[in-house]
């Protein structure tokens, strides 16, 4: 699975990069909305990891214009103001809300249920 | 004129917007720690597994670790300067320290702005002698809005001359300007009033000056 992490403390978004790597992902990170939009003008992702409070492009703006790029991607939102999972995966953007900090294996499983491909 | 209710609640905002501020880069540095664990539990693993483990990788994870511990104390001790400027746990401190802390505080929304603020507060003896948490709101409102009036990538620096009653605080944008009446929003004004100082934008809104009112 290629997914693209997006979020603006880089050595967080690195190092989760490196553990979904070590675990058989192909992991890219950018570290803004805007790279992020363009990185996936570029290449092709199964899913994208977007932190929701970023400098510039917020999570949501970001999600929007990809949404309307590349139809049919999921989504996996970074929140410190969720508690729980909560999926709206049956509309024309499938998108999970995990709380901030997630824990790898729960990223993991929802990009599973996201993406099983 | 602004009542004390008004100021309570100016207040009360100002305190809330740096918590949140403080709160969300907290969890940012916990969420990095966090990572940095996971991934050395990780390696671990690997070398278990009989994959050779890489000590210049090693190495990195723990200066990560404590840059973000260093980070976390910074916010921290930030956090405590802000509430030893008020009522019973207030200490002594300089224009130059109040105007240092306010730029630890501010750095979040510089960021966010991604606007560069550079602090030049060379501590010179003597303490301010007012109200210590309303001058750095001043400050703090001044820094918002050398940040509102520049567009993104702009530069603020906020220094300090002086020291006691005799000092000059200068704000200074490299982008945009201040507006001319900038001094004169309530909240500017208000403030400047309690703590008997002025403020004055010079050199076509690209300065503002905060100084012991004459």
């Amino acid at each position: 699975m290629n997914v693209l992490l997006v979020d603006d403390e880089e050595e967080l978004v690195s190092a989760i990069a490196e553990r979904l790597e070590l675990r058989g992902f192909t992991a890219d990170f950018v570290t803004s909305g805007k790279a992020a939009v363009a990185k996936c003008r570029e290449k092709r992702y199964d899913l994208v990891v977007l932190d929701m409070k970023m400098p510039g492009l917020s999570g949501l703006e970001t999600l929007e214009i990809l949404a309307a790029d590349h139809p049919g991607m999921p989504f996996i939102m970074l929140s410190g103001h969720t508690e729980v999972r909560q999926c709206n995966d049956t509309g024309a953007s499938r998108v999970c809300y995990l709380v901030k900090p997630a824990k790898i294996d729960d990223l993991i499983e929802t990009m599973r249920h996201l993406s099983p491909a | 004129m602004q009542s004390s209710d008004d100021d309570n609640t100016d207040g009360a905002v100002f305190i809330a917007k740096v918590a949140a501020a403080a709160a969300h880069d907290l969890n940012n540095c916990l969420a990095v720690l966090g990572e940095q664990g996971g991934l050395v539990a990780d390696l671990a693993w690997m070398m278990q597994n009989g994959r050779p483990l890489d000590p210049a990788r090693l190495a990195a994870v723990a200066e990560g670790v404590k840059r973000h511990v260093a980070r976390a104390g910074a916010i921290t001790a930030g956090l405590s300067a802000l509430a030893h400027t008020l009522g019973a746990q207030r200490e002594s401190a300089t224009p130059a320290c109040l105007a240092a802390l306010c730029g630890t505080l501010f750095a979040r929304f510089a960021d966010r702005a991604r606007v560069r603020l550079t602090v030049c507060a060379a501590d010179e003896a003597g303490d301010f002698d007012g109200d210590q948490f309303g001058f750095v709101r001043l400050l703090f409102a001044c820094l918002e809005g050398a940040v509102a009036c520049q567009p993104d990538g702009g530069e603020a620096s906020l220094a300090v001359a002086g020291g006691g009653g005799e000092f000059t605080v200068t704000v200074r944008i490299a982008g945009g300007a201040f507006p001319r009446d900038f001094a004169s929003a309530p909240q500017i004004a208000a403030l400047c009033r309690d703590l008997r100082l002025t403020a004055n934008v010079t050199e076509a809104g690209k300065a503002l000056h905060i100084a012991p009112a004459r």
